[in-house]
């Protein structure tokens, strides 16, 4: 009777009783989420004789005692990327969220054309995140999400982890999907993205590229004992890893440009006060302090400043550098050394063999960016923001618009001092 | 004064309608055509906006105890008046059906990736039923409740944004042809005020009343032109793909991105403002409703528009991208009647008669407002 009074008085209770008795046994019947629904950590696309291959690295929520997740790479090949992701979504018997996808990894082939094309349906329809970080691979992307699944499975080292390593110290520009598109939908049309390589291991890293190059400063995903991943299968497949080396690719109008190495990547990013913990060596350094030693200095800080002008309608950019270095290293094929390299002063020698060490490595830079016409290091936003209308004139009377950084006159000052 | 609110709560009330349908998909739409222009094109109708709150203090101030109605009727007629009042009706029925597409494709991305439409119907159409009708009083008390969690969670939003700023956007890069026209499309999105129009007689307004609405009023015009400041920053070119804004700001990072769920924080904030924000305009569309079909009371009022929502929303536009075709389309017209033409005849009809102070217009008409239910708080 109370209850018929209460619900006289306040009808709504009826509604509440209605969602209450079809809803609540609803939600208690219903099958859980993650039997409709895959979980995808990364996407992988290949392509191969005009098919596309779209893989997922899933992970499959099951009840364990250990802390270790369940994952397993799904692909799916089809004519286009929605009839292969559903292809895919048939062999794993559920539907693909991609809300959770922090990764997506591109073969090297589709850079040939508008990497875009084969991007549009998973990041416009499909939800793909554009935050994923967004890498090429010399390997097929399946193979590249089976080693990554090895790496996390051997050594617990996440995808992601490793990549957002990269972004901070190596990269030092964002290389998220969204990156990208800021790039290939901007005046430049330039687009840097992260790039790993899968390369056979025979699990001896002294046979990995990466081992020939030790002298570069290029990091291997493990030692011996650490292999990286591994796209390993069961019997004799091969084993495939993957080598962190710091390369990128310049991507222009969504199409690879120049692989660039990490030397050409510090050039790039001498511009960038973010970019820090670069190593700079010098060879024979001959003066008051050394005796035909090599140093190894580590840049810590870093300001830069930059300011633009206009000379007989050309435009100039000048920066100034101010580059904070730590003295790491000094190998003096063993003879006895005796400087304490934390209180190491830098000679004037030093100091200029620094300059020019740095100079060159942006010049270097600067060539590849200019022969590929890929302005990754935001030249011409610098002069839009700070002369349009100069800038607008100048490109307007150029030949070739595109080509505006050879155009461009650098004039770069640096100053080399302690940390 | 039957169902009058404080001071405070109408800034409250002012603040969730600023921010209504200006937080997830409009600086997306706007950065389309005006670019980052976009954050001036806000800026301006924010400033046009302004002006209508204050004819609506100088009418307040004109007409101190009279309601809207009666005041519509002394200027114009009684026919004209009906009509207003169906346009009025009009307008905030499909206030709410594009706060409702824009949140519901929102939480369709985040939440749930497949169709919902049903049981997001059965969450909010009972919510704002029941918030229309129990009355402006007991809703603006819940939204001054909530009003200092969803602020903070908007604050915070910003903040943890601002972590990873880099560079201004590039302002000025359209054409005054492309931010004229931008302004007019999107002008549905704006005329926040209006609502107050319809609540005239609810409110006591002292100078010092005023000065603590105008306080909330521009707090919230200040978070959300810092809000197109940063999302332009941040995305700028890619400004268009990114559909709702306060979520988005959130996830820029890759770091931030690699947190869980970071966004968790914009997703309770834009859920709460959804709700209120249609609860609000859902009661205005009765108190129009009931004005302009005085025979029936608020309970009609309420079931119309769950049919209209049913038939008109589910039916018709269905999609959201049909949503924001109307909103583009034909209510701008509809929102420069109302939103600005309207408040500039009665401002300057205010002018020409003599003020009006503490008589009433129209003998027995609150009377007869309270037989329909709408002045006072309804008990079934």
């Amino acid at each position: 009777m109370r209850l018929l009074r209460a619900i006289k008085h306040t009808p709504m209770i009826l509604v509440l009783l209605f969602i209450l008795i079809f809803l609540t046994p609803m939600a208690i019947f219903s099958p859980g989420e993650n039997k409709n629904r895959a979980v995808v950590t990364a996407v992988g696309i290949d392509k191969m004789d005009e098919q596309y291959e779209v893989s997922f690295l899933t992970f499959i929520p099951t009840a364990n005692q250990t802390y270790k997740e369940t994952n397993s790479v799904i692909s799916g090949i089809g004519n286009s990327v929605a009839e292969a992701v559903y292809e895919a979504q048939l062999s794993l018997g559920r539907e693909i969220g991609l809300s959770h996808a922090k990764t997506t990894v591109v073969n090297e082939s589709l850079f040939e054309e508008d990497v875009t094309s084969c991007l549009d349906y998973l990041s416009r329809i499909a939800s793909l995140s554009e935050n994923t970080i967004f890498i090429c691979t010399n390997s097929s992307a399946k193979e590249f999400l089976k080693a990554s699944q090895s790496l996390d499975d051997e050594v617990g080292l996440k995808l992601e982890q490793l990549i957002n390593y990269n972004a901070t110290n190596i990269y030092v520009s964002d290389t998220s999907l969204d990156a990208f598109y800021k790039g290939y939908y901007g005046p430049e049309k330039a687009s840097i993205v992260g790039y790993l390589s899968l390369e056979s291991g025979q699990g001896d890293a002294s046979n990995s590229p990466n081992s020939e190059q030790s002298g570069s400063g290029s990091a291997s995903q493990g030692s011996s004992s650490q292999e990286g991943g591994s796209a390993s299968g069961s019997g004799g497949e091969e084993k495939k890893q993957i080598l962190n080396k710091g390369e990128t690719i310049l991507v222009k109008e969504g199409k690879l440009a120049q692989k660039i190495d990490d030397e050409i990547l510090n050039g790039i990013n001498l511009l960038n006060a973010d970019a820090r913990n670069q190593t700079i060596h010098i060879e024979n350094v001959n003066d008051e302090l050394y005796d035909n030693d090599d140093l190894t200095y580590t840049i810590k800080n870093k300001k830069v400043h930059v300011s633009t002008r206009f000379e007989n309608g050309y435009p100039i950019y000048c920066a100034n550098v101010i580059v904070g270095v730590r003295l790491d290293e000094i190998n003096n094929n063993g003879r006895a050394k005796e400087i304490n390299t934390e209180f190491s002063k830098i000679t004037p020698i030093v100091e200029k063999m620094i300059k020019d060490k740095l100079k060159s490595q942006f010049s270097n830079a600067l060539k590849v960016l200019r022969q590929n016409k890929t302005d990754v290091i935001g030249v011409y936003q610098t002069f839009e923001k700070e002369d349009r209308k100069n800038f607008q004139n100048f490109l307007q009377n150029l030949p070739d618009s595109d080509d505006f950084l050879s155009y461009i006159t650098f004039q770069l000052v640096i100053k080399v001092q302690t940390e | 004064m039957k169902e009058s609110i404080s001071s405070r709560q109408l800034g409250v009330l002012c603040a969730v309608s600023i921010f209504a349908n200006k937080i997830l998909l409009l600086p997306s739409l706007l950065y389309e055509n005006a670019k980052s222009d976009g954050l001036f094109v806000v800026g301006l109708l924010f400033l046009v906006d302004l002006l209508i709150l204050f004819s609506f203090f100088h009418l307040k101030k004109k007409f101190p105890v009279q309601s809207f109605k009666e005041i519509l009727i002394y200027f114009f007629g009684k026919i004209v008046t009906k009509v207003i009042f169906l346009a009025f009706a009009v307008f905030f029925m499909f206030k709410v059906f594009l706060i409702y597409s824009t949140s519901f494709i929102y939480l369709k991305q985040q939440v749930y990736q497949g169709e919902f439409a049903i049981l997001a119907i059965i969450c909010v159409l009972p919510v704002i039923n029941h918030a229309a009708l129990t009355g402006l009083r007991s809703m603006a008390r819940t939204i001054e409740m909530f009003f200092y969690i969803v602020a903070f969670g908007f604050v915070l939003c910003l903040a943890i944004s601002t972590l990873t700023y880099k560079s201004s956007p590039l302002f000025f890069t359209s054409s005054l042809g492309d931010f004229a026209s931008t302004a007019f499309r999107h002008i549905f999105s704006f005329g926040d005020y209006l609502f107050l129009f319809l609540i005239i007689d609810k409110v006591t307004l002292t100078q010092k009343d005023k000065k603590r609405v105008l306080k909330y009023v521009f707090f919230a015009i200040f978070l959300v032109l810092i809000l197109f400041f940063l999302f332009y920053s941040l995305y700028q070119i890619t400004a268009f793909m990114h559909n709702n804004a306060l979520s988005d700001i959130l996830i820029f990072s890759v770091v931030f991105n690699a947190v869980g769920r970071i966004d968790i924080i914009a997703m309770l904030t834009i859920m709460f403002l959804a709700i209120f924000q249609m609860e609000l305009f859902h009661y205005c569309f009765c108190d129009a409703f009931v004005n302009f079909l005085p025979k029936l009371n608020k309970i009609f009022a309420i079931v119309t528009f769950d049919i209209f929502f049913f038939i008109v929303y589910l039916m018709l536009i269905g999609k959201y991208e049909n949503m924001v075709i109307q909103v583009e389309v034909w209510l701008p017209y509809l929102t420069i009647m109302l939103n600005y033409l309207l408040p500039l005849l009665l401002g300057l009809f205010s002018f020409k008669k003599k003020s009006v102070k503490n008589q009433q217009i129209i003998p027995n008409d609150e009377e007869k407002r309270e037989e329909k239910g709408m002045s006072e708080e309804v008990k079934i």
